[in-house]
């Protein structure tokens, strides 16, 4: 939904290639009706007609179950970062590793980027049966940990861990929070504007973020040597689409 | 601020000052029900929440525009 005219709506459809509603809301009743009218932009200005933008995951009664909208417009959540976050998508592949204790792929929700986009950096481990590791929370022992390598061409957030299990050690009576099987961790990683991100982008057009993943597992037995396994991710970096509707139709 | 802001948007679609960020706006609330809307596709087809959702619902984005 956006201000734009039906028409510039349909040459954008055949442009780009969408096939899902683009709905013109040319005098931004819609988005006044959401309360998310862009007012900001002094009234006498014609920009005065655009939203906050944002996307809402709505049920199927009209309830909004999630909402994700930035806080600076030139920043966005793609919409496969919302797949990765509402409906447990990894997104491709970029990598996998093995170790005795458990196997891991990381994945990211876009493999192309574009300045300003939000996109989600997605960890799978699988712990190999009898292994746990320890969930963030745990004091006492060394915890799983997500780096990634710090750069002023992208921002990342803090991981979103799942939620731990307890376990009981009855070795030592002790109960500790823990992750078995399989879990997933997502984070996400918003790519710079021009600028900041222009002098990372190598010859052939690409961008390499770097991260480790640190954890210590333990069977039921025994507790293994701390472990490190170097992360890696390479996305293809895009211009902006300076593509516009013919003039007539603006 | 005020003067830096001004000049920005003297120019053709271009940016608000960082510092607007905390006046961002978004809306009904998660539980909250949407408010009703009408809206013409890009084929000119009314559309409603009725007449977009799915069995499951409907994800809803709002952008700045298409074109610019």
């Amino acid at each position: 939904m956006s201000f734009d005219s039906q028409a510039v709506l349909q040459h954008f459809a055949k442009r780009v290639g969408i096939n899902y509603p683009l709905l013109s809301d040319t005098d931004s009743q819609a988005i006044r009706a959401f309360g998310i009218l862009n007012d900001t932009v002094p009234a006498d200005n014609r920009n005065y007609v655009i939203p906050f933008p944002g996307y809402y995951i709505i049920d199927e009664n009209g309830v909004v179950q999630s909402k994700y909208f930035d806080d600076n417009y030139r920043e966005r959540f793609t919409a496969a970062n919302i797949l990765v976050r509402e409906f447990d998508d990894s997104g491709e592949l970029q990598g996998e590793a093995e170790t005795p204790h458990l196997r891991m792929s990381w994945s990211a929700s876009n493999r192309e980027v574009v300045g300003g986009h939000r996109i989600a950096l997605v960890l799978n481990v699988e712990m190999k049966p009898k292994m746990h590791v320890y969930a963030p929370d745990v004091t006492g022992y060394l915890p799983v940990a997500w780096e990634t390598s710090s750069s002023d061409g992208w921002q990342d957030s803090p991981p979103s861990y799942p939620e731990s299990e307890l376990l009981h050690l009855p070795a030592i009576d002790e109960i500790v929070p823990v992750y078995e099987g399989e879990f997933r961790v997502v984070r996400d990683l918003e790519i710079g504007l021009r600028d900041r991100i222009q002098p990372l982008v190598s010859e052939d057009g690409k961008i390499s973020v770097e991260g480790v993943f640190h954890y210590q597992a333990c069977d039921d037995k025994v507790c293994y040597l701390p472990q490190q396994i170097p992360l890696k991710w390479t996305f293809d970096f895009k211009g902006y689409d300076r593509g516009r509707a013919p003039a007539e139709l603006r | 601020m005020a003067a830096g802001v001004l000049i920005a948007w003297g120019s053709a679609f271009c940016e608000p000052a960082q510092a607007q960020e905390s006046r961002v706006k978004t809306g009904p609330s998660v539980g909250e029900r949407i408010p009703s809307f009408e809206a013409v596709d890009e084929d000119g087809k009314t559309q409603t929440f009725a007449s977009l959702r799915g069995p499951k619902g409907l994800v809803l984005l709002f952008h700045r525009s298409a074109d610019w």
